[in-house]
């Protein structure tokens, strides 16, 4: 188990973080990386369309 | 007077010999020193055999110890040369006066507790047995023959007890695959003796602190006849005259014999003969070294220096491209030669790939060995490593299968150990220089094991999560118009913090039609803005028909304060159409995996990593070789 610990022991913290980065994302009802601000859609200008 | 009397008289001298326990069969009279001898139907009789000369040992007669819980105390020993190794058998008698004999020699204190052997098993046997043949000690006690080495003196001192005595006596020592170990001493006329072996810690045979010292043994060397000290005697079976490079073999401190003769070349020892330091925390001495070099491919070459501590014995500094190891040889809790799978090595379930296998030869020597370093010949050396770890195989098919075990050592440990050693340049991987290397499997494992439990707190924490529909509408565009706005009814957001998804479809070819939604709280007016677009065109290109984008789209408000709200929409298109409309879905409560695959994603980043580094550096460590195992 001492072995373990000390192989993955970023692997552990990471988890740690990123867990409770996500629980609290769940718990605050938002979604990563996503936000309220206005956002200006614009067409693509789809390359094929204009051929 | 029978074999239990505790006193006898001496045969030479006439004066009293005592006998302390009435299993001892040695002893040695106080008055003549003549040594004398008794069994169970005679006298005291003078035998032949001579007192210990080289008393150097840690142990002594009159010492008091304990062994599993049983104090004992030392009345003797027999001490006995053999081919690699001298050990003391010291005779141990505990407060129920049993006698077992304590093995000492090289900082290994074994305790060899007498057994009865099965009957079958006979002196021709063992000497003929080869190694790894298997013996049925007793009943189902099966173990593998390891070990056979020929005794050539046989010395005494004090009281002792000894299963027989003969000046030509064999060690057999086997090994059963849970790692229960065994000796069988036996000579000639079916003189055979067997004893289970338990090794005794040193922390636990003396007290903290403990400390011994050895008489330094002054010879001239045979060759040259300069004076020579040695300081392992007589545990030491080469040494290497420093003045005349002759290298000598010790068959018994009165036999030596020329051994090898050293290239006298300039190797950079960064050790010096006689230079003391710690290493672990134990006081050492740098008795010995030599410079070895691997038979067939002619440049490899690494160094080894013996250090020494009376007590705690020897330790081996081996260093190979700046890269350093200390060994210790023959360990408690060697692997059995069952251990070995193919070309891996199984051990305490931890898997050792075969790093190496080798024979060597020694090109140069100084000081003194615990071990025939020379005799190298029909020696197959196999190496199996799993960093920092390295157990090493050293095998002769005709006398004995031996293990090492290694561990890595930092250049900075044997700078701080012995200060003023001169340490050569570092370069490359070491063998079991420890990088982290984490085993692929172990890895994948792990990391799979903490996305599922991500999952399952990503379940947990949106369980009760219930998907309420809030607006269903299709919002229809005037034919000639490219705008058109819809306001929903309001409708409440019960949560403390809500998300609300968007989805919005429409049925386009070949333009795009755009949304701008307002989210509004009715009570403080409070607005969210977001905007979503559809665009969809297709074609044919070249005879080919494509297309690109799509006629749906989703989007979400999030964190979204409780409260009564309404949705805005403003729809914008790119030309007017008849029959142009928006569908509108808007949920609250909606459940969405958005956040667990981030989560997910950012805990792949390390192990991904790792598995990269991993490869880099063990590919630097394996060579060509690292291709072969994978």
């Amino acid at each position: 188990m001492k072995d373990y610990i000390r192989d993955f022991k970023w692997l552990i913290f990471i988890f740690i973080v990123v867990a409770t980065w996500m629980m609290w994302n769940d718990i605050e009802g938002d979604l990563a990386f996503q936000n309220n601000q206005q956002e200006k859609w614009e067409p693509n200008g789809i390359k094929g369309y204009h051929k | 007077m029978s074999a239990a009397s505790s006193i006898q008289e001496c045969p030479v001298c006439h004066q009293i010999i005592i006998w302390s326990n009435s299993q001892t069969v040695i002893n040695r009279c106080e008055s003549c020193k003549t040594i004398v001898a008794r069994n169970k139907d005679s006298r005291a009789k003078q035998i032949d055999y001579s007192p210990v000369v080289y008393k150097n040992a840690a142990l002594r007669i009159g010492y008091q110890g304990s062994f599993s819980g049983n104090p004992f105390r030392i009345t003797g020993r027999v001490q006995i040369s053999f081919e690699s190794q001298t050990i003391n058998y010291w005779t141990t008698i505990n407060n129920k006066n049993q006698i077992a004999l304590l093995a000492e020699g090289y900082g290994f204190y074994t305790w060899c507790e007498p057994i009865t052997m099965r009957a079958s098993i006979t002196v021709g046997q063992l000497q003929s047995g080869n190694i790894f043949q298997s013996f049925e000690l007793q009943d189902n006690v099966l173990a593998i023959l390891e070990e056979k080495e020929k005794g050539y003196g046989f010395e005494t001192d004090g009281e002792c007890w000894f299963p027989f005595f003969s000046q030509k006596l064999n060690r057999y020592f086997l090994q059963t695959p849970d790692g229960d170990s065994f000796v069988v001493l036996a000579a000639e006329s079916e003189n055979i003796a067997a004893f289970k072996q338990t090794d005794i810690p040193v922390e636990q045979l003396f007290k903290t602190g403990t400390t011994a010292s050895f008489e330094t043994r002054q010879q001239p060397c045979p060759v040259c006849k300069k004076e020579l000290l040695l300081k392992a005697f007589p545990y030491t079976k080469n040494y290497c005259c420093p003045y005349c490079k002759n290298g000598f073999y010790v068959e018994t401190p009165f036999d030596q014999q020329k051994a090898f003769k050293a290239d006298d070349s300039d190797w950079g020892r960064a050790l010096q003969p006689g230079q003391k330091g710690k290493i672990d925390g134990v006081d050492f001495e740098v008795i010995g070294g030599c410079l070895k070099q691997e038979e067939g491919l002619g440049s490899v070459t690494w160094r080894e220096y013996t250090l020494f501590n009376p007590l705690r014995g020897f330790l081996t500094l081996s260093e190979y491209d700046g890269h350093w190891m200390k060994v210790t040889d023959n360990p408690t809790g060697r692997p059995c030669a069952e251990a070995l799978v193919r070309d891996n090595l199984l051990f305490n379930s931890e898997p050792f790939p075969e790093f190496n296998a080798y024979s060597f030869r020694v090109l140069d020597a100084f000081g003194e060995f615990p071990y025939n370093i020379f005799s190298t010949s029909g020696m197959n050396i196999r190496e199996f490593i799993s960093p920092p770890e390295m157990w090493i195989q050293q095998f002769n098919n005709k006398k004995s299968i031996t293990w090492a075990h290694g561990t890595h050592l930092s250049p900075k440990h044997i700078e701080t150990g012995f200060p003023g050693a001169v340490l050569p340049t570092q370069t490359g991987v070491g063998a079991v220089e420890p990088t982290g290397y984490i085993n692929p499997a172990k890895l994948i494992v792990s990391t799979l094991t903490a996305v599922f439990l991500l999952f399952l707190l990503h379940h947990l924490g949106t369980i009760d999560r219930k998907e309420v529909n809030l607006i269903t509408q299709r919002i229809q565009f005037a034919d000639s118009s490219k705008v058109v706005s819809f306001v929903s009814d309001t409708f409440d957001l019960p949560r403390r913090k809500n998300i609300v998804s968007v989805d919005i479809f429409s049925a386009i070819s070949n333009t795009w039609v755009y949304a701008n939604f307002r989210l509004v709280n009715v009570k403080t007016g409070e607005e969210y803005n977001m905007g979503l677009g559809v665009e969809y065109y297709s074609g044919v290109d070249g005879g080919e028909s494509w297309s690109e984008g799509s006629s749906s789209s989703n989007s979400a408000f999030v964190k979204i304060p409780r409260g009564r709200y309404l949705l805005q929409v403003d729809g914008e298109k790119e030309k007017p159409e008849a029959g142009s409309y928006i569908s509108l879905y808007v949920n609250y409560d909606s459940y969405s995996n958005r956040n667990f695959w981030f989560a997910a994603l950012f805990i792949i980043i390390w192990p991904v990593g790792r598995f990269l580094r991993d490869r880099y550096f063990e590919s630097k460590r394996w060579g060509e070789a690292f291709f072969e195992i994978e």
